[in-house]
């Protein structure tokens, strides 16, 4: 670890900055973590937020008001006692030094805590890491707040959207610097754009978030710690993206100084194949893509690759990953503790689920936030809590509905189609669904009826879309589908079609969660009782990716995540058929009609060209109350018109949480969506005590 | 005896050859690769998929090659460099996942081996000795059901009573306080604690048919004329015993020694899927179903180079022991 | 005569006649009753059968013994084994066995399911009860059932239910079809293969041959376990029940067909140059029918038990592929199906009744492990036991 320390600030020059840091940092400041979820005491909240005033210049909240939260100037910085050893032995810098004027003041969710500890959590499988990312998560370019729908400050200080919506203009921390004490500057982030985006070989189709009306973006330094995103066409919505995996991305792998070590561009090539043969690499971009975690966007794979989160990789065993404190972390607590509380991370492997389960209930895990456990194992967990030393709390999925039935309305049946077009089936579909035997059967009946919509904490909910045909009535059902003419019946019972031959639904899914299986089960009864019969199909994803392009699913399954207001608006799944996707066999035609611009695929219903329209004008509208209120008429159609079916939504799934770690909330919600880890701030959890109760 | 050598090696490498060939066919028969795999596995897990990040891995991996490209890559690169190819999976070469990984699965093969002949050549031979007693129907019984359990779910047995008894952290070979630990005699007794775990459940079935066999053996021998003979020579029995049949019993055990070592290795990969060792079993599993092909591939390449020198090792020592076996 | 030192005792005097054939027939016994007497002898052989015979006749008459349809969801999940009672209420002994109903509750702090006896509900069990309809065997429509509790809101579950509520008797009934017949059809398919391509080798000899035993020495080369798991792994998900039945059988057989092959190859080339085939060239008889007739029967019974000792390995496999998820899947029932759902650690902790399936694949395993010993030592006619 080089530990390269930039310039030597002087005290004086020091404290001088740091009254104007704390004032700075004040304005800057993250308020979110000040209280509980639903209330969103947040100042960021209060004032509007990004994009709300139309046409003037929006600023971030920074501008606005000072934030309640930081009232307290920190008077002096600390140090874990392990660096402060490390400082006295010369081998790091001070920690006035370390941390930048512009920190991060984080506020605790309960209370100011002390150094020490070991955070233990489990990972299924070497290929998902983004499972530990999502489990704790680095740092992005932006946050979002503990409300789920605001963003606020992230490494970027703060930002400004022009009148037009097509530029926006980021101001960094000053000061700040990465895991290895190099400076955190602007042209990491041209370095990020101009030779990795723009790099043909490393990324040779430029992503999407990027190149809004399919023109990609310019970059334009303004100074060290300035930097314009430019558009052509208003643009929102980056900040949504900012503060989110992309944004994450973009900050982890702007470390120009470690990665251009590796890149073709800056040394040259007798060094390059110095390197890759050690590593025994055949294309620079590989070794570059390892060494600098292009596609994982986490520091797991090299304990060498700066980053700027809480912890750092310090070892990779066949068994375990280890992190330690990040020395030149850039957040303190309202008193002066340089943040993280915990020492180390200590994130176990295994290869199948159960020995995760294993490892719960004999006390091995204290931290461990979605993806590995489910709620059929809740008993196992909760009887041994006490013997294991941890409790477990039930998060929230962030998915609207568990469970959702998606009739192909372009499969390739003609008569099919218009049946499935026809909203009475849909709706006859969704009265036969008995929600309540979904519930107690595969949920421990600790769900609620729902159709698909939004969750609940998003801006654009409203109840009544939420619960339209929710309703369990069997005859209701059999009177839609009668009247529709559906109505004769065979021999056994079962509807017939207008062609004359039978009313067969070909249910296709892949059981990527263990629900699923039982779920077609119960459909097909139930649509038995109704008179459909229902052929099950059961698939590998890969199969399914290939049979949804080309048309070949007729009905399909899946459950209605990114339901958030992170990702809707912008990626509305479930509502508008923007994009291809194989988990949405809904509307492939028309998804494919819009693509590419009328030359393929199928033409549309009006109310859907009227949906697309709607959706075109929220992703460029600046205000917000107008975006809202598309939003939710967006909604609208899909709770009259039905486009999928759901079930059950307000799930949990169980999270584990030490005995005496505190600061971590005791309600929130799990998911992709919410990265919960950085959401709820790991670097703020500490351990009463300094050590785990559990820790042997 | 040299063109024997040379016929018998040029055969030897031709066999492998033609595996590598199988191997990696049966690893591409699943519709789709691994990227398609990973696709879906990320899509499952609620995350968006950018199209860009796919293109670009295609083109990484070489996944946009046609099937004998990749091949002739792979194969090349082992027979030139030694170099096995690249994990998708562990984005790390093959030859590295492999050095960690080799040496806890050798260990435990050997020491699975070592137990099982130490305990089975004993109770066989004891067995025989006192047919029809109850010791050797009780022995004829635990190996039976050694046999006939299924060793993922002893397995699972096992985990959960090591646990609940003896306090064993689950999963893994290590507590997780000696992880990272140096090597001290700490943690090689905590290391020992964990290996017993999986040495017990495979070696249960192997030591079951080895004291089938032994038994058999000894029985056969034991109703031989010359034993008879040397009874009657005044030969005391356990000298006659030990000096007369349990040589010629042994001898199918080292006969077979040779592909034992590989079999084990993959014997035991059920029970380390189940357990959580890292060894080479639950990577190769990990590996098929993900289509890993380069690390699936040559997984099975080295456990069949292993079998067929093992085997032909074990042609030489029973040429050797056996002097009725002789080639022309 | 007057050298011996010692004259020898009289012989006995020869009867003038022989006794009349007819009241002593010349009893001869043929191979067959020889090998099945040698097999009598062999106690543990004939348990083995005795529990076959047992398994397969249920199997085959699943619907029959089976108190529910295996798919039938009920409203009890993960309930226990139910208790069979012999003396009711009022402590007095009653002939009819009976079981009590089901109280079920949900500890809403743990959130388990418990159940408790609810003794105010008494139900006797009935034999040849009429209940749920079914085709015998695709053909006869009946609805008698061995055993069951006809009364209205009654539930019988001898060993409990799985996590879908269904009841795992019936399950474990019908899941035999699969698991106890995969063995036989995979040795089946072995056995023809292997005859008709051991056969050809040891014919046609040559660069067939050559190339034959090649092939047959890449394939022992390949260690077992990968092989079957990476030719599993390339089923289609998409394929039927029996499409991948067929397949799946088809691959668990292949060391079997391996083996025979060998055997038969070897046996034909040993046998071939007996005198018992040369004189029956000389006969006239046709290549064919010499090798129907002569020497496959003088194989066969070495093929035959060979085979058998396969089976258990067959039934191991397939439980232990399907365990993994690459062999056989829901919904298709196989009791290593219904391991596989419940390979949970929760389940090993807190509802153990669902790897009672194990149990019957152990006592299948010994069975044919026993029988198969038996039938070897019947076969051989060297051996000394």
């Amino acid at each position: 670890m080089t530990l390269k320390t930039d310039r030597k600030v002087s005290r004086r020059e020091f404290l001088q900055v740091s009254v104007l840091a704390a004032v700075g940092a004040g304005l800057a400041a993250c308020a979110p973590a000040a209280t509980a979820p639903a209330a969103t005491s947040a100042p960021a909240a209060t004032t509007a937020p990004v994009g709300t005033k139309a046409p003037e210049a929006t600023k971030a909240p920074a501008a606005t008001t000072a934030p309640a939260a930081t009232a307290v100037t920190p008077s002096k910085y600390k140090e874990a006692p392990a660096l402060a050893e490390l400082v006295k032995a010369g081998k790091l810098p001070p920690v006035d030094q370390r941390l930048p004027v512009d920190m991060e003041i984080v506020k605790p969710i309960e209370k100011v805590g002390v150094y020490g500890g070991v955070l233990r959590s489990v990972m299924i499988g070497e290929n998902t890491t983004f499972h530990v990312r999502n489990c704790w998560g680095p740092e992005t370019f932006l946050r979002i707040d503990r409300d789920g729908s605001t963003i606020t400050p992230g490494v970027a200080k703060s930002w400004e959207l022009s009148p037009d919506g097509k530029v926006f203009t980021f101001v960094l921390r000053k000061g700040m610097k990465w895991s290895d004490g190099a400076p955190f500057t602007t042209d990491g982030l041209m370095f990020w754009f101009n030779d990795i985006i723009m790099n043909d070989e490393i990324t040779p189709a430029k992503p999407v978030w990027a190149k809004p009306g399919g023109k990609i973006m310019e970059v334009e330094k303004v100074d060290d710690l300035t930097i314009k995103f430019k558009f052509a066409v208003p643009y929102p919505f980056l900040i949504n993206r900012m503060a989110h995996y992309e944004g994450m991305m973009m900050v982890a792998q702007s470390a120009k100084h470690y990665m251009s070590t590796y890149h073709t561009k800056y040394i040259d090539k007798a060094e390059l194949d110095k390197k890759m043969a050690a590593g025994k690499y055949d294309v620079w971009f590989k070794m570059f893509n390892d060494k600098c975690n292009i596609n994982n966007g986490m520091t797991l794979m090299n304990p060498e690759m700066p980053t700027v989160a809480p912890f750092r990789l310090k070892e990779k065993t066949t068994s375990a990953r280890i992190f330690e404190r990040n020395p030149y972390y850039w957040k303190v607590d309202p008193e002066g503790n340089q943040l993280p509380y915990v020492d180390t991370l200590n994130t176990a492997f295994v290869d199948k689920g159960e020995v995760a389960n294993a490892m719960v209930a004999s006390g091995k895990i204290n931290f461990q936030a979605g993806f590995v456990f489910s709620l059929a194992n809740y008993p196992l967990y909760k009887k041994n809590e006490a013997a294991g030393k941890y409790n477990v709390r039930l998060f929230k999925t962030p998915e609207s509905t568990a469970l959702m039935l998606q009739p192909n309305q372009t499969c390739k049946d003609e008569v099919l189609r218009k049946v499935y077009q026809d909203v009475r089936f849909r709706q006859a579909l969704s009265y036969a669904m008995d929600r309540d035997t979904f519930n107690q059967s595969l949920f421990q009946g600790l769900g609620v009826p729902v159709q698909t919509h939004v969750i609940e904490n998003s801006k654009y909910f409203v109840k009544e879309y939420e619960q339209a045909f929710v309703k369990f009535d069997v005859a209701a059902s059999n009177k839609l589908l009668d009247e529709m003419g559906l109505d004769k019946r065979d021999a056994q019972k079962f509807r017939l079609r207008s062609d004359g031959k039978r009313m067969v639904i070909n249910l296709t899914y892949t059981p990527s969660k263990d629900y699923m299986n039982p779920a077609a089960e119960l459909i097909k009864e139930f649509l038995g009782k109704v008179g459909l019969e229902v052929k099950l199909e059961n698939i590998t994803g890969e199969l399914m990716t290939a049979r949804v392009p080309a048309n070949d699913i007729e009905f399909g399954m899946w459950y209605a995540d990114k339901a958030s207001d992170i990702v809707f608006p912008n990626q509305p799944m479930w509502f508008v058929p923007f994009e291809l996707g194989w988990e949405r066999p809904w509307c492939v035609e028309w998804a494919r009609w819009y693509q590419t611009a009328g030359k393929e695929g199928m033409v549309p219903p009006d109310a859907i060209k009227t949906l697309i329209k709607t959706w075109e004008t929220v992703l460029s509208t600046i205000d917000e109350k107008e975006r809202v209120r598309l939003g939710k008429e967006i909604l609208k159609a899909q709770a009259e018109n039905l486009w999928t079916i759901g079930t059950v939504g307000h799930l949990f799934e169980p999270v584990i949480v030490g005995d005496n770690l505190k600061n971590f909330p005791k309600e929130g919600y799990t998911g992709y969506d919410y990265l919960t880890g950085s959401h709820y701030r790991v670097e703020q959890v500490y351990f009463e005590g300094g050590k785990w109760t559990g820790e042997a | 005896m040299l063109s024997f050598l040379l016929k018998r090696v040029s055969n030897m490498v031709l066999s492998l050859f033609v595996i590598s060939i199988v191997a990696f066919i049966v690893i591409q028969l699943p519709p789709g690769d691994f990227l398609t795999t990973y696709m879906a596995q990320l899509t499952s897990a609620g995350q968006t998929v950018d199209n860009a990040e796919v293109a670009s891995l295609n083109r990484q991996f070489g996944l946009d090659q046609p099937i004998y490209v990749q091949y002739y890559k792979w194969i090349s690169g082992i027979v030139l460099r030694g170099d096995f190819g690249y994990s998708f999976n562990f984005r790390r070469p093959v030859t590295a996942l492999l050095d960690e990984r080799m040496g806890y699965s050798l260990i435990l093969a050997f020491g699975t081996m070592i137990l099982v002949y130490l305990l089975a050549l004993p109770i066989g031979v004891y067995s025989a000795i006192k047919q029809y007693s109850i010791a050797d129907y009780v022995v004829t019984l635990l190996g039976f059901l050694g046999l006939a359990l299924p060793s993922f779910l002893f397995a699972l047995i096992m985990m959960y009573l090591s646990n609940k008894y003896l306090g064993i952290s689950v999963g893994g070979l290590f507590s997780p306080k000696y992880e990272m630990a140096p090597w001290s005699l700490e943690r090689l007794g905590d290391f020992l604690s964990h290996l017993w775990v999986p040495m017990v459940v495979v070696g249960l079935s192997g030591t079951a048919s080895l004291i089938r066999v032994m038994r058999a053996t000894m029985l056969d021998e034991l109703s031989q004329p010359y034993v008879e003979t040397a009874r009657a020579k005044g030969l005391s029995e356990a000298r006659l015993i030990l000096k007369y049949p349990v040589r010629l019993a042994v001898s199918p055990f080292i006969s077979t020694i040779g592909w034992t070592l590989p079999n084990l290795i993959s014997d035991t990969a059920i029970a380390a899927i189940v357990l959580s060792i890292p060894t080479v079993g639950p990577l190769l599993l990990t590996a098929l179903l993900s289509q890993d092909m380069y690390l699936a591939g040559s997984i099975i390449l080295i456990l069949s180079f292993m079998t067929v020198v093992g085997t032909f090792i074990s042609d030489l020592l029973l040429a050797w022991l056996d002097p009725r076996i002789r080639y022309e | 005569m007057e050298d011996e030192a010692k004259p020898l005792a009289p012989a006995p005097a020869i009867p003038d006649e022989l006794p009349p054939t007819d009241e002593e027939p010349v009893t001869y016994a043929t191979p067959l009753q020889m090998m099945w007497w040698r097999f009598k002898r062999h106690r543990m052989a004939i348990f083995g059968a005795v529990i076959l015979i047992l398994f397969y006749f249920v199997m085959v008459f699943a619907d029959f013994f089976a108190p529910y349809e295996p798919n039938t969801r009920t409203p009890y999940m993960y309930s226990p084994p139910q208790t069979v009672h012999f003396i009711d209420n009022n402590g007095n002994l009653s002939l009819t066995p009976l079981v009590y109903g089901i109280g079920k509750t949900r500890n809403m702090e743990t959130l388990e399911l418990i159940y408790v006896e609810d003794k105010t509900q008494e139900y006797p069990i009935r034999f040849f009860v009429h209940s749920w309809p079914y085709k015998l065997w695709g053909i006869f429509d009946a609805d008698l059932h061995f055993f069951g509790t006809p009364e209205q809101g009654a539930d019988i579950f001898l060993l409990g239910t799985d996590h879908l509520a269904r009841d795992m008797v019936s399950r474990i009934f019908f899941g035999a079809r699969i698991s106890l017949t995969i063995g036989l059809v995979g040795v089946f398919m072995s056995m023809i293969i292997g005859l008709i391509i051991g056969g050809i080798s040891a014919l046609y000899g040559g660069w067939l041959d050559n190339a034959i035993q090649r092939i047959i020495e890449v394939i022992i080369s390949i260690p077992s376990l990968p092989l079957l798991m990476g030719l599993s792994a390339a089923i289609p998900r998409e394929w039927s029940i029996e499409q991948t039945y067929f397949v799946f059988s088809l691959i668990l057989s292949l060391i079997s067909t391996t083996v025979i092959i060998r055997i038969v190859r070897g046996k034909f080339l040993s046998t071939r140059n007996l005198d018992f085939v040369t004189a029956a060239r000389l006969y006239g008889s046709g290549e064919m029918r010499i090798i129907v007739q002569h020497l496959i029967p003088s194989f066969l019974s070495y093929v035959i038990v060979r085979v058998t000792l396969d089976i258990p390995r067959m039934i191991l496999a397939e439980t232990a592929l399907s365990f993994l998820g690459i062999g056989l899947r829901p919904p298709s029932i196989s009791w290593g199906v219904l391991l596989t759902q419940a390979q949970n650690y929760q389940t090993v902790v807190i509802y153990p009744w669902l790897l009672l399936p194990a149990v019957f694949v152990i006592f299948t395993v010994l069975a044919f492990s026993f029988m198969g010993d038996g039938l070897r030592d019947a076969a051989d006619p060297f051996s000394n036991k």
